[in-house]
């Protein structure tokens, strides 16, 4: 399957009458390997390839896909797509289009410095099995019986054609580990996990430095069971650690700013937004806010250089000195709003549509430090990291409970917290925010959305920040 | 596609596994998405994929792959024989059940009227899109699926089998004003009981009956999880009571059989066989032969679900849930009770009406504390009537509280499985009425 099949798919598609139509051949491998408790559960391995077609008919949308490697099982697939997209055309009261894009020639292929197959399988189980060992280490009147961890390795190759003259072929590595932590003491428990992901070879490893990170959380884990004290209520201020400050952008920000959510089409899955097409230019939240959205960062988990629809990449800013800047976009929405998409549209497998979805969503930082965040506090919380989340489908009412998360009083932090909640809607958020530190981090995660639904890899990250005076109860 | 089974068990035995087991699934999916009134997209998928796994040397290894020529699976039987050489040894393994086996007929698992919609599809969308205006709505949105399934196992055993199957889903939420939405859903094996015009009223009357806003403050209310709320409650389960999920932590189940875990009033049946279930399935991935588990009974939890390696660990019998690594569940039934709906309501002093929830989220899943958004339709009843819609509301609360708060299940159970990834199992429910849960509203 190669670029020659995609373009004669496109090709055979638009003899049947189709206005526009696209290929994108996919191949995804994965090697996962699994340690629970100790012990290795399972080695996996994971090979999707297939082909998918889009079709403008009629006004109307198709998407087909296969997995099938025969010609003539591809043609039915696109026969069946242009004759269901004919059908549906009558219940179009405005037609789909699609916005009018330079066509482009591109090819991005990345190498690991240390390929997944030069590193022997033992040596990755036993990296996993020595991070059990590790977090076993830590225990002491506090246990940690239950210790999930993964081990991925992905491969994706892409070739993209469209009717408009796009080609395109990319071969992106990741490499992700993921774990999951409960400790347990007394009867009471306390749970923490994390996602560690970028877009490169197994050299990644060794820089990541995974035995600090899980030693230095189970430590957290422990000190959280036996020390962390109950927290203040009443109106608090708040200094947000990067895990949680990512989150936020990602969630409060990235997903109510993807134009097919303000635009209703994702209405009776993922949901709405709060924000309208007219809200933007207007101001969101304080000046000092800044929210990237940027593909292209170097390494992220969510890189790439074109995105599914043959749009080039390129850094977004949602939010800029406080005010709605720009949304993302796919080539439908782009040309609903009267402008060119801005390259946001992503698909997980051969077998999903793209959808417009982010890619590395991050506050820019500011000039504070993590210190003088803090001095200027006369009672707060510092929320290091979350164990629990959630927003509600408009994104305007969320909710984030910490785990590390330590008092402050009179400018200095005193001792850790139990699960204080920051639950504030968007707008207060924003307006909120008075102060942004100079760090930055990134976490990855895999963020899911559709129907059927499907998982891209992303980065969420932010420096520390602080919000005033919000009530906690 | 029996020959690509026997060809992988041929290869992988050649190749040194000491035993082997194959899937292979073809699925032809018609699937329209709609919103604003309109279709959004008409997606066809036909794929088929080959689950292989091997054992060799007490080693578990798997992969699935979505490439079926002859040479992409001897290379891949090659990487999994080459990888049980450089991992250790699964600490329950346990070797695939013997067969052959005789496997129960599932009747009304296929439907060649779904396998044979294609663009008819369109059809049954506008029709619900059409009753959710009539009945007042002012703009639908949803997806319906029509999916058709064929599964052919084979073990190394002396297991083969194979089913077939169709399911027809569809999901609807429909709006008015703005941002008040309601939602109706309906999905089976089978034409029977669909209805589309049905989960577009369904639809609109909820988002109607929360369109006028009350005022409520957060805390404590007496609660009526309508049907799609008490499923996405009730299929947890699928994951709490998954000997592989308890395992590693992610389950309030942990350590609780033979205890108390919900209001005496549950029980909650795992059932491959339920008529019309959309998981119906007559035998698990290792080959045995499928049947009802009683997860919990009169509130009592009595056992996790297991396939051979969890059931090795717990010293105890396959619950016939195999997952080839780790087990599932099939259909979720939570048994109904006496009352209907509306006597539920009527009885109900002051509470609240939830019609469906979402973005569930664990603070700590060993200790059940969670919180979910609230969506399509959240209604204040005051001396049994239906005051109006509450807007803003976070629930917050522990699962076993919850279950412990059981005090009433209506009559008339239904199936629900749709919305993403918040109802994965399918579950059957009645409504259930809790003596109070919390809730929680953001500054």
């Amino acid at each position: 399957m190669d670029l020659d099949l995609a373009q004669r798919a496109v090709d055979y598609a638009l003899n049947l009458g189709a206005r526009y139509a696209e290929a994108r051949i996919q191949n995804d491998w994965e090697h996962t390997f699994i340690v629970k408790n100790g012990n290795i559960e399972a080695g996996a391995i994971t090979k999707y390839m297939g082909i998918s077609i889009r079709v403008l008919v009629s006004g109307a949308l198709g998407f087909t896909a296969t997995n099938s490697q025969e010609w003539n099982a591809i043609r039915e697939c696109i026969e069946e797509s242009v004759r269901q997209a004919k059908a549906s055309s009558k219940l179009m009261k405005k037609p789909i289009e699609f916005s009018q894009e330079k066509p482009i020639e591109k090819t991005c292929i990345i190498k690991p410095k240390k390929s997944f197959q030069s590193v022997d399988v033992s040596e990755k189980t036993e990296m996993l099995l020595d991070l059990d060992r590790i977090v076993r280490q830590q225990e002491n009147k506090v246990k940690i019986p239950m210790r999930l961890f993964f081990l991925r390795e992905l491969s994706t190759i892409k070739y993209y054609v469209n009717s408009d003259g796009t080609r395109y072929h990319s071969e992106i590595p990741r490499l992700s580990i993921y774990y999951y932590l409960t400790a347990m003491l007394n009867g009471d428990t306390e749970q923490y996990f994390q996602q560690l992901g970028e877009s490169r070879g197994y050299e990644a490893m060794k820089e990541w430095k995974p035995t600090e990170i899980v030693e230095n959380t189970s430590k957290m884990l422990v000190k959280v069971l036996t020390e962390a004290k109950p927290y203040p209520k009443g109106k608090l201020d708040f200094v947000l650690g990067p895990s949680v400050t990512g989150l936020i952008a990602h969630e409060s920000c990235g997903h109510p700013y993807e134009a097919d959510r303000i635009l209703g089409r994702e209405a009776a899955q993922a949901g709405e937004s709060f924000v309208k097409p007219e809200m933007l230019g207007s101001k969101i939240g304080s000046e000092i806010v800044t929210v990237v959205e940027d593909p292209t960062l170097p390494n992220s988990f969510g890189f790439y250089l074109v995105d599914d629809e043959g749009v080039p990449a390129r850094r977004r800013e949602l939010i800029k000195n406080g005010l709605i800047n720009e949304f993302l976009h796919n080539r439908a929405t782009a040309t609903t709003l009267n402008i060119n998409s801005n390259g946001a549209a992503r698909a997980e497998f051969y077998n999903r549509e793209p959808l417009i979805r982010m890619a590395n969503t991050y506050f820019e930082p500011g000039d504070y430090s993590l210190e003088e965040l803090i001095e200027d506090i006369k009672i707060g919380i510092y929320m290091k990291n979350y164990t629990e989340w959630n927003i509600d489908d408009r994104r305007y009412n969320m909710k984030y409970v910490g785990c590390e998360s330590y008092l402050i009083e009179g400018g200095e932090i005193k001792h850790l917290v139990r699960r204080p909640p920051l639950e504030i809607t968007t707008p207060k958020f924003y307006e909120k925010v008075d102060a942004i530190g100079d760090d930055l981090a990134f976490e990855a995660a895999i963020c899911g959305k559709g129907d059927p639904a499907q998982g891209v890899p992303v980065w969420i990250g932010g420096p520390h920040l602080r919000i005033r005076s919000v009530r906690v109860s | 596609m029996s020959h690509i089974a026997e060809l992988i068990i041929d290869e992988a035995l050649k190749c040194g596994a000491d035993e082997v087991q194959t899937k292979i699934m073809s699925r032809k999916v018609n699937q329209v998405r709609f919103s604003n009134n309109e279709i959004s997209a008409v997606l066809t998928l036909n794929e088929k994929t080959a689950q292989i796994y091997v054992a060799k040397d007490e080693r578990a290894l798997v992969a699935e792959i979505a490439n079926l020529q002859e040479n992409e699976i001897k290379s891949t039987i090659k990487s999994l024989i080459s990888m049980a050489k450089s991992i250790k040894p699964h600490e329950s393994y346990s070797p695939l059940p013997e067969g052959p086996f005789k496997y129960r007929e599932i009747p009304d698992s296929y439907d060649p009227k779904i396998a044979e919609l294609n663009e008819k599809t369109v059809e049954l969308v506008e029709e619900a899109i059409n009753a959710a205006l009539q009945e007042g709505a002012k703009r639908s949105a949803g997806t319906l699926y029509a999916m058709e399934d064929e599964i052919i196992l084979k073990t190394s055993r002396n297991v083969e089998s194979s089913h077939k199957a169709t399911s027809i889903i569809l999901y609807v939420r429909s709006f008015v004003n703005g941002e008040i939405s309601g939602q109706g859903v309906s999905c089976g094996r089978t034409l029977k009981n669909f209805n589309a015009g049905q989960a577009g009223v369904e639809a609109a009357q909820d988002a109607i009956a929360s369109s006028k806003v009350v005022k409520l403050s957060p805390g404590k209310y007496e609660t009526l999880l309508d049907y799609s709320a008490a499923a996405v409650l009730i299929s947890l389960m699928a994951q709490m009571g998954n000997a592989f999920y308890v395992d590693s932590g992610l389950s309030c189940m942990i350590g609780k059989i033979n205890e108390k875990v919900a209001s005496e009033k549950v029980t909650i049946i795992d059932n491959p066989h339920t008529p019309d279930g959309l998981n119906t399935m007559p035998f698990d991935d290792e080959g045995n032969p499928t049947k009802p588990t009683t997860l919990i009974e009169n509130g009592i939890l009595k056992t996790y679900l297991h396939n051979r390696l969890t059931a090795k660990k717990y010293k105890t019998e396959t619950t016939a849930n195999a997952g080839i690594i780790h087990p599932r569940a099939w259909n979720i039934n939570l048994m109904p009770g006496e009352p209907t709906k509306e006597e539920q309501i009527q009885e109900m002093k002051e509470g609240i009406i939830v019609k469906n929830m979402g973005y569930v989220r664990f603070t700590d899943y060993a200790a059940g504390d969670f919180s979910a958004v609230l969506r399509d339709g959240i209604l204040y009843v005051k001396n049994g009537e239906i005051k109006g819609g509450i807007k803003g509301f976070r629930l917050a609360d522990n699962y076993i509280n919850i279950l412990k708060g059981i005090q009433s299940l209506s009559r008339e159970p239904r199936q629900i499985f749709h919305w993403w990834m918040e109802t994965e199992t399918p579950t059957i429910t009645p409504t259930i009425k809790v003596t109070q849960i919390n809730y929680t509203k953001p500054t």
